[in-house]
């Protein structure tokens, strides 16, 4: 009998306990469209954020190479967590389409438009139009004539750039293209009107051969391109812009603590890169005749002219 | 039937469809590894205009293959035809022509030819260079003696270095494994506004297929480079480097058995580079002795050449560019056991190459090349090229002339050997005398191209296929007449006591001279496909087919029906996955098949062989994985991993030892760091 009344106290002491502890955990989801490092990269500062500001997460992970989306979605229903936080276009879709009532926070989506709805905010990666394009007045002063290739579903991207480059003073030489098989002829079109070609992120036109197709034909036409991240400057493009990947998702983490203390996703307006990286290629801009300041050089990520492996 | 074919449209079509909204992300899209196209390389071009037939092995190629020499890179190259006979001879050839001792390639080192005019082939491991320096190896598997002179006449394999700033800072990399194989190499670059400069050493060691504690021999090797900036664009480069051979075993011919080679290899080179011209000069030579295994005797084998290229390009309007040039080359070689006394050639050369852009799509182009030779006098190779390309298909129609000179050995060899010949018990071996005589009358090996080519990108330019079909036609081609002479009977009965009634050889007498004509047609067709951002495949098929065109009248044995030379396999085969993904982890898997051949050998007496050589599979993979920011790697490499043991020449037939090893399995581990 003694042993009994024991062991209920011991219950009623640890059981308060444990409760309260469950209690004080954050319970997150995290769903990955894929492993790339920048997800991870974005994921790590974000729990480290949270980490500084004392909370506590009980973290599920969801991956969507790993794990089909519906049973993911099904898990996630069931357990009702306090956020669920998606990092990639793809996964955000997803939350937005087939999460129930639980708020989502998206991290690293380059169209947010397309994610953005009731219960849903985010930090986007896309970097603003006229943030570009001051980079590209700043890097290469001497750019007058702006190339842009692009396909239908880019439009409002293009559009954005054109109002842009009516204020900083730039030529832009637009064409919209159906796919990738056209790419050849229309930069052969381009290629002697332009002194520069920038590149959104387009699936429909760029691939790793369409991509090296177009740095050559920059060498040879001497124009300069500037690309969608320091992946496409170490393959031979001038300058490119990345975000910083861990700025963003400690951008992600503040939104988070909001939405923990009580306010609503839709009440929170996404946010915008606001920290951006520039990666330039000496060795382009040698065979380009291009001199890039010093300046430039010291704050940025250099390929062909430091150790790069 | 039309439903069947109505649906089959529909499901194809619909595959189709769905392959191509199969896309990636834009956020991936980003993060994508697109393949490097600028380096310290003075012109690049796209595959796609190259006008030839071209394959480009890239460093990333090298690394993942597992391979530790160069001709085990190649093997799986369509078109390209390796042979090991040992662990350490090894043969490339092109298009057919896989001999012992191959010498209708040209092979250079970033433009610098290795290919030794004396004997008239190529020793894959007297490069002085480590794989680790290697930017990419491009194959032109074209006959291009129009641009690089006599030799280039299956084609050219260009091995580019990397340039100083890749390999900026220090890089050591280990690698063991079976056989006692052991890689050891370091190469440290260091990069200045003006003044660069690299430094690299290996030490090569590995053991015989047949012994594994036997040696195959030691090389070593080291390299060095220096490059000063004179201005914008002024360039001016020296370099030089040695390999050193110790006891590498080397099968000469069935009479003479194999020998073990210590000695050197070097050169030194200067570059000038001042805008569109380009002068290059060097220095090599070949300082071996050769100790015969079968007799003892050191034979020693002392070559030079010196050799100076000018070159200059220049745009000529908006659509031509030109490029002309002028070089010369003296070759001298010592007198050795196989060539009785001194002698030297001075060669001259002029060539002229234009492209022609016609219109937007296509391009024209047309060069020859002026070369004269002691012996040969002048030669004059020409060759036309049209490229027409339509978005991504590439479509192009070449025709060439090469030829390929006579070495020294061709001409001037002069050998005497002496071995005995066993007879039946209780007979004792009889003494029997070979003559080795060159021809200085010889005409070259001629060699007419035509070939078509068609490249395309198909699906997003996720698959790549490249399809080459050719036609040559070959004249003189080289071969050895054999005369035997038998002991008269009183010889006998003066050497044995008696005559045994057998027709014993006394001697056996093989002279250099122009073969027939033959004719080869054949094609290769590539495909390579990009699955996802990490995952890519390729598959490969080649065929070839030579066939004589009058019976070989100095052979015995001719294949009445076909005359086809059985040496060169019909049919080969690679497909291949490469995996690499973003945590560091990396895998290729490689399956290579080459059809069965037959070889002509001889015994000790001098009588003729067909030997067959069964087909044979090699799997080979590699599993790597990268860390401390791609810095440092470890991998696991095993070659042939299903042990299918084969012979790639045959082993012998009557001799005292062998001719070729069995090929076997082998497993490396590899760990390399670079700071």
């Amino acid at each position: 009998m003694k042993k009994k009344i024991f062991l209920f106290a011991i219950f009623c002491w640890a059981f308060p306990m444990v409760w309260c502890s469950a209690d004080e955990q954050t319970a997150v989801a995290v769903i990955f469209s894929s492993d790339i490092e920048p997800y991870q990269q974005a994921w790590r500062s974000f729990k480290e954020f949270l980490d500084q500001k004392k909370v506590a997460l009980r973290v599920s992970k969801y991956n969507l190479k790993e794990k089909q989306p519906e049973a993911i979605c099904s898990e996630i229903n069931k357990e009702k967590p306090d956020l669920v936080f998606t990092l990639g276009s793809a996964a955000s879709k997803l939350a937005k389409e087939k999460i129930g009532d639980i708020p989502v926070l998206f991290c690293m989506v380059m169209d947010p438009q397309a994610v953005i709805g009731l219960n849903i905010t985010g930090v986007s990666m896309d970097i603003p139009a006229m943030m570009k394009l001051e980079n590209i007045k700043r890097v290469l002063p001497d750019v007058k004539k702006i190339g842009l290739i692009y396909s239908f579903k880019l439009t409002q991207q293009y559009e954005k750039i054109l109002q842009a480059s009516e204020e900083l003073g730039f030529q832009i030489i637009g064409m919209e293209i159906a796919s990738g098989k056209e790419l050849h002829s229309a930069l052969k079109e381009m290629s002697h009107q332009i002194d520069c070609f920038l590149m959104i992120p387009d699936p429909e036109i760029y691939f790793p051969q369409s991509v090296k197709y177009l740095l050559l034909e920059s060498l040879r036409n001497k124009f300069k391109v500037v690309g969608l991240s320091s992946f496409y400057t170490k393959a031979g493009a001038l300058v490119s812009f990345d975000c910083d990947y861990k700025d963003l998702g400690r951008q992600a983490g503040k939104i988070a603590l909001r939405i923990f203390n009580g306010e609503k996703p839709n009440d929170i307006k996404f946010i915008i890169p606001g920290k951006i990286k520039v990666s330039i290629n000496l060795i382009t801009a040698e065979r380009l005749g291009i001199e890039i300041s010093q300046d430039i050089i010291k704050e940025a990520i250099v390929f062909g002219g430091e150790i790069f492996e | 039937m039309c439903v069947l074919i109505l649906a089959s449209i529909l499901v194809f079509g619909t595959g189709f469809d769905i392959m191509a909204r199969e896309g990636i992300t834009e956020e991936e899209l980003l993060f994508m590894e697109i393949p490097i196209v600028v380096t310290a390389a003075k012109r690049e071009q796209p595959i796609t205009e190259a006008p030839a037939a071209v394959t480009v092995i890239t460093a990333e190629d090298i690394k993942q293959s597992g391979a530790t020499n160069i001709p085990d890179i190649l093997r799986t190259v369509p078109g390209v035809d390796m042979m090991a006979i040992t662990a350490r001879d090894q043969q490339v050839s092109i298009r057919g022509f896989k001999e012992y001792m191959s010498d209708k390639l040209l092979v250079m080192i970033d433009g610098r030819s290795i290919y030794w005019d004396a004997e008239g082939c190529v020793f894959w491991d007297s490069i002085p260079i480590s794989l680790e320096e290697i930017e990419r190896i491009e194959i032109v598997k074209s006959p291009s003696s129009s641009l690089y002179g006599a030799n280039a006449y299956c084609g050219v394999i260009n091995i580019i270095t990397k340039s100083l700033d890749k390999l900026k800072g220090t890089k050591v990399g280990l690698t063991g494994g079976d056989h006692n194989t052991l890689l050891a190499s370091v190469v440290h670059s260091g990069v200045n506004e003006k003044i660069s400069y690299k430094v690299s050493t290996e030490l090569d060691r590995t053991n015989e297929w047949r012994n594994k504690d036997e040696k195959a021999g030691e090389i070593s090797r080291v390299n060095a480079l220096v490059e000063y900036k004179i201005g914008e664009e002024n360039e001016l480069s020296v370099s030089g480097g040695r390999a050193h051979w110790k006891d590498r075993k080397l099968f000469t011919a069935e009479a003479l058995g194999t020998g073990k080679l210590t000695g050197n290899f070097d050169y030194l080179q200067l570059n000038y580079n001042c805008s569109n011209i380009k002068f290059r000069t060097f220095l090599k030579k070949e300082n071996v002795d050769t100790h015969q295994l079968r007799t003892g005797e050191i034979r020693p084998w002392r070559t030079e050449t010196y050799d100076a290229e000018i070159q200059h390009s220049m745009n000529i309007g908006e659509r031509n560019f030109l490029v002309s040039g002028a070089s010369c080359r003296y070759n001298v070689i010592g007198k050795n056991s196989f060539i009785p006394e001194k002698n030297s050639q001075n060669l001259w050369a002029f060539f002229l190459e234009d492209e022609i852009k016609i219109m937007d799509r296509s391009k024209l182009t047309l060069g020859g090349r002026y070369d004269w030779h002691p012996l040969i006098k002048e030669r004059f190779s020409p060759r036309g090229n049209i490229l027409y390309s339509l978005n991504d298909h590439v479509f192009r129609l070449s025709v060439g002339k090469a030829y390929h000179n006579p070495s020294f050995i061709d001409s001037y060899m002069y050998y005497e050997e002496y071995g005995t010949i066993p007879l039946p018990s209780p007979l004792p071996p009889v003494p029997v005398s070979y003559f080795y005589n060159g021809n200085k009358n010889l005409k070259p090996e001629g060699i007419t191209s035509y070939e078509a080519g068609y490249r395309a990108a198909w699906f997003k330019k996720r698959v790549v296929t490249d399809l080459n079909l050719f036609y040559n036609e070959y004249t003189d081609l080289f071969t050895y007449t054999k005369t035997t002479t038998p002991y008269t009977s009183a010889e006998l009965i003066a050497l044995l006591g008696f005559d045994p009634g057998l027709t014993i050889i006394k001697s056996i007498s093989s002279i250099r001279q122009n073969g027939g004509d033959s004719k080869g047609v054949g094609g290769e067709i590539d495909i390579d496909v990009l699955i996802n951002s990490w995952l890519s495949g390729n598959a490969n098929y080649s065929y070839q087919q030579i066939t004589d065109q009058e019976d070989d009248l100095f052979t015995t044995i001719v294949d009445e029906k076909n005359k086809m030379r059985p040496q060169y396999p019909k049919n080969k085969v690679n497909a291949g996955l490469k995996m690499k993904l973003e945590n560091g982890i990396s895998a290729n898997f490689v399956a290579h098949w080459v059809d069965k051949t037959g070889r002509y050998i001889y015994d000790l007496e001098g009588n003729e062989y067909l030997a067959d050589i069964d087909a044979y599979t090699i799997f080979n993979t590699r599993v790597g994985y990268t860390f401390l920011k791609g810095n440092a790697e470890v991998s696991l490499s095993a070659f042939n991993i299903f042990n299918d043991k084969h012979y790639e020449y045959p082993s012998g037939v009557n001799l005292p030892d062998f001719s070729s090893d069995e090929i076997g399995r082998r497993v490396a581990a590899n760990v390399s760091y670079k700071f």
